[in-house]
């Protein structure tokens, strides 16, 4: 490699480079909460709507639906209940 | 910090590595097994990846449900960190009764690089984000340990019968695939009743051509006492079978490179 990152550990030689992918699970203010029965909640996350970058873990309802579209994710609750979900927002790149 | 501050370092492939802009926590590869009886420690966020060792012949998984566990007994609050490893469920006598026995996986498994103890390194990069958590910590990954995300499926993508059309493989039969949405679970002993969440190498093409492994889920009720208690070679009397629809779990396909 002739140009860019290289890390070493010191011992071994590179442990990263140019060529390397890291995974990166994105941090945000709402990871956990609560969507309300009958409506809907926008969640504002950078990317999400592109799944060639973002994959997404949500634990909740199962009639809990969630749709993505550029930054906005949303969660519908169909139900009258309110549900608590949690949400891991992973960047493949 | 504004968004024209920090430190933005991209890969060849236009991909993000760390973005000290970004609220981030990077994965690092912590351990990987090969070929031996797989029991290791689990920690709350790690991710498993595992695949059927190239050992062992294709007909011998055509029948078998694999899923990680950390147990086999009634439900709970798992432990942190908990002892983990791979159980292969069985249908014996045309769906009446099965069994669940532990079974040898290759795998491996990533981690936050905040969980891996570096005390001893002092050479290297960190990146922390804006709030003073780790993001990046190069003393965290081992020399030629790398993987790479291959394939998606997001949450609720497959239902747990793989008997009903469209039938659909997750993609490479010898890839690695994503554990920790798997799962078999002794609901009750008294009732006899267990949830297994697995995969099924027995590589089928669906109508868009798709093959590898398939996914199975259901919960059963059985006729009679007995359960899977403790799992090893355990059999229950299978009486009620139900398949669960949309699987609620991330499925991630994954290779070491």
């Amino acid at each position: 490699m002739s140009y860019g990152l290289y890390i070493s550990d010191g011992v071994n030689g590179a442990v990263i480079t140019n060529s390397n992918n890291i995974f990166n699970e994105e941090i945000y203010q709402s990871q956990a909460g609560t969507v309300t029965g009958n409506s809907t909640l926008d969640l504002n996350i950078e990317d999400v709507g592109n799944p060639a970058l973002i994959s997404i873990e949500l634990t909740t309802n199962n009639s809990v639906e969630f749709s993505t579209s550029g930054n906005t994710l949303s969660l519908q609750n169909p139900l009258s209940g309110d549900y608590a979900f949690n949400l891991k927002v992973f960047r493949f790149q | 910090m504004s968004d024209d501050h920090g430190l933005v370092v991209k890969n060849n492939n236009g991909g993000v590595m760390f973005d000290s802009r970004k609220g981030m926590s990077s994965y690092v590869v912590r351990e990987i097994g090969t070929g031996v009886e797989t029991s290791f420690t689990l920690n709350d966020g790690d991710m498993v990846f595992a695949k059927r060792p190239s050992s062992t012949s294709n007909n011998w998984w055509t029948d078998k449900i694999i899923f990680g566990s950390s147990t086999l007994g009634p439900l709970g609050p798992p432990e942190n960190p908990r002892s983990y490893g791979f159980y292969a469920f069985t249908d014996l006598s045309s769906g009446v009764s099965a069994e669940v026995n532990p079974v040898v996986m290759d795998y491996f498994v990533v981690t936050h690089a905040k969980n891996i103890d570096v005390s001893s390194e002092d050479y290297g990069l960190i990146v922390k984000n804006s709030d003073g958590t780790l993001q990046f910590d190069s003393r965290a990954i081992k020399n030629g340990q790398h993987f790479l995300i291959t394939d998606y499926y997001p949450p609720r993508t497959f239902d747990g019968d793989p008997y009903s059309a469209p039938v659909g493989g997750l993609g490479d039969m010898d890839g690695y695939w994503s554990m920790n949405w798997t799962t078999g679970l002794d609901i009750a002993n008294d009732v006899a009743a267990i949830s297994v969440r697995g995969l099924k190498w027995i590589g089928v093409s669906s109508s868009a051509g798709a093959t590898g492994p398939v996914i199975e889920a259901f919960f059963d009720v059985g006729g009679e006492e007995g359960g899977f208690d403790g799992g090893e070679g355990g059999g229950s009397t299978v009486s009620t079978r139900t398949y669960e629809n949309r699987i609620n779990g991330m499925i991630l396909g994954a290779e070491l490179i």
